[in-house]
């Protein structure tokens, strides 16, 4: 078994999914990706990831439902929302269900393997 | 076959002539369907093409931008990756084409990325060429071109190209004018914004609030602009400037403001007088006074006397309860009874003598007394 941290890119944009693989499979991590929140609880199910980094505005399940769900069902991956919608109603449902810190986009991509880093670093206390 | 096609021209011939044109209606109308469905399949695997062109672009291009983007590049190799891009790009036929498709990929790009990817997309930018052709477009094309170059000139935020995008914020074209000047003030800053000092063409108010969120990062650097805007020739401009004031509560112009209540253009009255309801501008009242008498707008009266219950007192009242038991326009008894209660004058308005008011304002009086409503 590989000892690279696992990531779950769930985002329904392929350019910014394909995107966001790239620099983290560059940054070191084993990197997965599902188009829409349906496809990515299938895998959560099959699979175990140690961060899961999703959007909020997607078909089928959204990004708020799809955090709400891992909750519910106790999965342990730290959850990143990266995401367009930046208002404050959006950021502070987003951390009421459980998501884990918040990122709007457009991102900095630097900032976003900082902040990976530090949930990593904080999800294995 | 040559028998059967004679047999068959024969056999037309021995037909009625009723018989004759229906057969021809349904050859003519067969030959039409045909040839509908040959240009609708020629049209759909054009599309196809072109679709299956731009994906294998954006398949071979889309590794190249991540490499330049997500990596420390060194300058050659960055130039490396420049000519490989070029090199996908690069067709005969499909130059232009491929080059439009590139260019929405890294609009796309740029939208949702920030920091140090954001510089390394710009870079990118004008070393593959799309500065340059977005500035060919700009000289050269039709308006919704020279719209849109002059969009991604400024998503791009190639502020090289300001003093180019400066030329079009007076241009005949509406649509080129209005995302000139969003550009100018994106690239340019505070001293973009002294298109505004010779501004002829009129700008909408959708303009003015694009404008006022683009220039929220320096507002406040704009307070000494706000006097020469006011005299501005330009009723739009004198408009912009007066929300400017109320935003960002400047009463040091407040002489100009005065005058502006007598302007000759309606619109810019009416924002005056809502300017110096939101300054609180008191001292004004008198010009108030003398704008109500002078205008024969139903709305700008309506607007002045509005203002009164925000900034009067005891003499307002009485010249409001005047309007109300006096003026035989509705319309503005209804507002002079709203002003009263916002004036907290429940007496004024309740104190009237019998056969003193209409039926109407009565109703009117009971109407903006009711809680309710």
């Amino acid at each position: 078994m590989s000892d690279k941290a696992k990531i779950l890119i769930v985002d329904d944009e392929p350019l910014i999914r394909d995107a966001l693989a790239f620099k983290l499979t560059k940054d070191g991590y084993d990197v997965d990706t599902a188009e829409d929140g349906e496809k990515a609880i299938q895998k959560i199910e099959s699979e175990e990831y140690h961060i899961i980094i999703s959007d909020i505005m997607m078909p089928f399940i959204s990004g708020f439902e799809l955090v709400k769900i891992l909750k519910e069902r106790g999965t342990d991956a730290p959850v990143l929302m990266l995401t367009s919608l930046n208002s404050e109603t959006a950021v502070l449902k987003a951390f009421d269900l459980g998501a884990d810190d918040f990122m709007t986009k457009p991102f900095s991509p630097n900032e976003l393997s900082v902040r990976i880093k530090k949930l990593l670093k904080n999800s294995k206390k | 076959m040559r028998q059967f096609i004679i047999d068959i021209y024969y056999f037309l011939l021995a037909l009625e002539p009723r018989y004759k044109i229906v057969i021809i209606l349904v050859i003519v109308l067969l030959i039409l369907a045909a040839v509908m469905i040959s240009i609708v399949l020629r049209e759909r695997s054009r599309k196809n093409n072109v679709e299956a062109r731009e994906r294998r672009i954006r398949r071979q291009v889309e590794p190249i931008i991540q490499e330049v983007v997500f990596t420390d590049l060194d300058a050659s190799d960055f130039k490396d990756s420049v000519k490989k891009i070029n090199r996908i790009v690069d067709s005969t036929l499909y130059r232009r084409s491929n080059m439009n498709i590139l260019n929405e990929l890294l609009l796309y790009y740029h939208r949702n990325l920030g920091g140090e990817a954001f510089e390394r997309l710009e870079n990118l930018y004008r070393e593959i060429g799309l500065k340059q052709i977005a500035l060919e477009n700009l000289r050269n094309g039709e308006w919704h071109v020279r719209a849109k170059a002059i969009n991604d000139l400024s998503t791009m935020r190639m502020g090289e190209t300001l003093f180019e995008v400066l030329q079009y914020t007076d241009a005949d074209n509406v649509h080129v004018r209005n995302e000139a000047q969003y550009a100018a003030v994106k690239l340019g800053g505070k001293k973009a914004m002294s298109f505004l000092n010779d501004l002829e063409s009129p700008m909408s108010d959708w303009q003015q609030i694009r404008l006022l969120d683009q220039s929220r990062k320096f507002e406040y650097e704009l307070i000494d602009n706000i006097g020469p805007w006011l005299q501005s020739k330009n009723e739009t401009v004198v408009v912009f400037a007066l929300i400017l004031m109320r935003h960002l509560n400047q009463y040091h112009e407040r002489s100009q403001l005065r005058k502006l209540l007598y302007h000759r253009n309606e619109r810019v009255q009416e924002k005056a007088i809502e300017t110096t309801q939101e300054l609180a501008y008191s001292e004004a009242l008198d010009n108030l006074y003398e704008v109500y008498e002078l205008t024969k707008s139903v709305r700008i009266r309506k607007r002045i006397l509005r203002a009164m219950g925000e900034l009067g007192g005891a003499k307002e009242a009485g010249f409001l309860r005047e309007v109300l038991v006096s003026s035989k326009e509705y319309e503005l008894v209804m507002e002079a009874a709203k002003a009263l209660k916002r004036m907290g004058r429940h007496d004024v308005l309740t104190g009237y003598r019998e056969n003193e008011l209409s039926e109407k304002g009565e109703n009117i009086v009971k109407h903006v007394l009711d809680d309710r409503i």
